[in-house]
């Protein structure tokens, strides 16, 4: 009995843990009088298309670190489809989220965390509505 | 006896599923993280008459010509002038969508006029509408014009040619 209780204390020691969040942002950015959209990418590059301007900088990829501090070390990151952004004027989308280093991949130890940084592409209607946007998306890391 | 033995294998029964349960919850972690952008109105500024302080003589000492926002023409010094077509250079802001406030950004030290017989140095730009802490006022979408003045330094026996160089005007959607 006493080494059955022991058990899930060792399991939840290997837990799968997502830490150290830090957002998504995309900076300032002004509308035009078309679409257009701001990607800013998980390796820190910011680019715009349509009639979008970005400008001041304050754009960066959004961070998180994986930890299996032991257990089966290999990980695969699912990562959201799209999420909205709500503010003044009529929500925004953000899709093409992608991460560096991408997809799946193992933990080696002794370190048991690995750093992984998100970009997305954020979509912007003709004449959006000034103001601060916000929202969410999720990650979720499995391991097999 | 015999009910002690099943009460043991009860708690075991039940430890048992614990971990199991544990297991399966541990694998996978979801976290959401935070998204935002900041959507700034739109404003711009266009150049739409260039800043000319026309023709002058120089002199045997340095003197100065001034060009102001308001739209006349003054010397200081040896400098002198010639006739006229002096202007002073004149911006159209634009506010599209947005707070209509802005505020305005002119050279704060000089900048230099290059030509055939060296350069020259301007300054003290100021702007009207402007001025110390000025915020300007462009509602509904619409346009405000700026006229910006100036004063060019002229050095003595200044060489004779065409100068002739840029400025920078920022304006800020407040």
């Amino acid at each position: 009995v006493a080494a059955l209780l022991f058990l899930p204390w060792t399991l939840c020691a290997a837990a799968i843990q997502i830490t150290n969040n830090v957002p998504l942002t995309f900076g300032n950015l002004i509308s035009g009088t078309s679409a257009g959209t701001v990607n800013v990418s998980s390796s820190g590059a910011t680019s715009t298309s349509g009639g979008v301007i970005a400008f001041g900088g304050g754009s960066a990829p959004a961070s998180f670190t994986i930890s299996i501090p032991q257990g089966n070390p290999n990980y695969t990151v699912l990562l959201a489809i799209s999420a909205n952004l709500t503010g003044p004027g009529s929500s925004m989308v953000v899709d093409s989220f992608e991460t560096t280093p991408a997809g799946s991949g193992h933990i080696r130890p002794p370190t048991g965390f690995q750093d992984m940084t998100v970009g997305a592409t954020l979509h912007v209607a003709a004449n959006q509505a000034p103001g601060i946007y916000s929202g969410t998306f999720d990650v979720t890391v499995t391991s097999p | 006896m015999t009910s002690r033995i099943f009460a043991s294998l009860a708690v075991l029964a039940g430890l048992l599923v614990a971990p199991l349960t544990a297991t399966a919850a541990q694998n996978s972690a979801t976290q959401s993280i935070s998204v935002a952008a900041n959507v700034v109105g739109g404003i711009s500024v266009a150049s739409t008459v260039d800043l000319d302080f026309a023709s002058l003589l120089s002199g045997t000492t340095a003197g100065s010509v001034t060009v102001s926002s308001s739209g006349t023409r003054s010397t200081t010094g040896g400098a002198s002038t010639v006739g006229g077509g002096f202007t002073p250079a004149s911006f159209q802001v634009s506010i599209t969508q947005g707070n209509p406030h802005y505020s305005i950004q002119l050279p704060v030290g000089s900048v230099t006029l290059s030509g055939t017989g060296g350069s020259m140095l301007v300054d003290t730009f100021e702007s009207t509408p402007g001025g110390p802490g000025f915020v300007g006022f462009a509602p509904g979408g619409g346009s405000q014009v700026m006229t910006v003045g100036a004063t060019l330094h002229v050095p003595a026996n200044q060489a004779a040619g065409s100068y002739s160089g840029t400025f920078t005007v920022t304006v800020i959607q407040q």
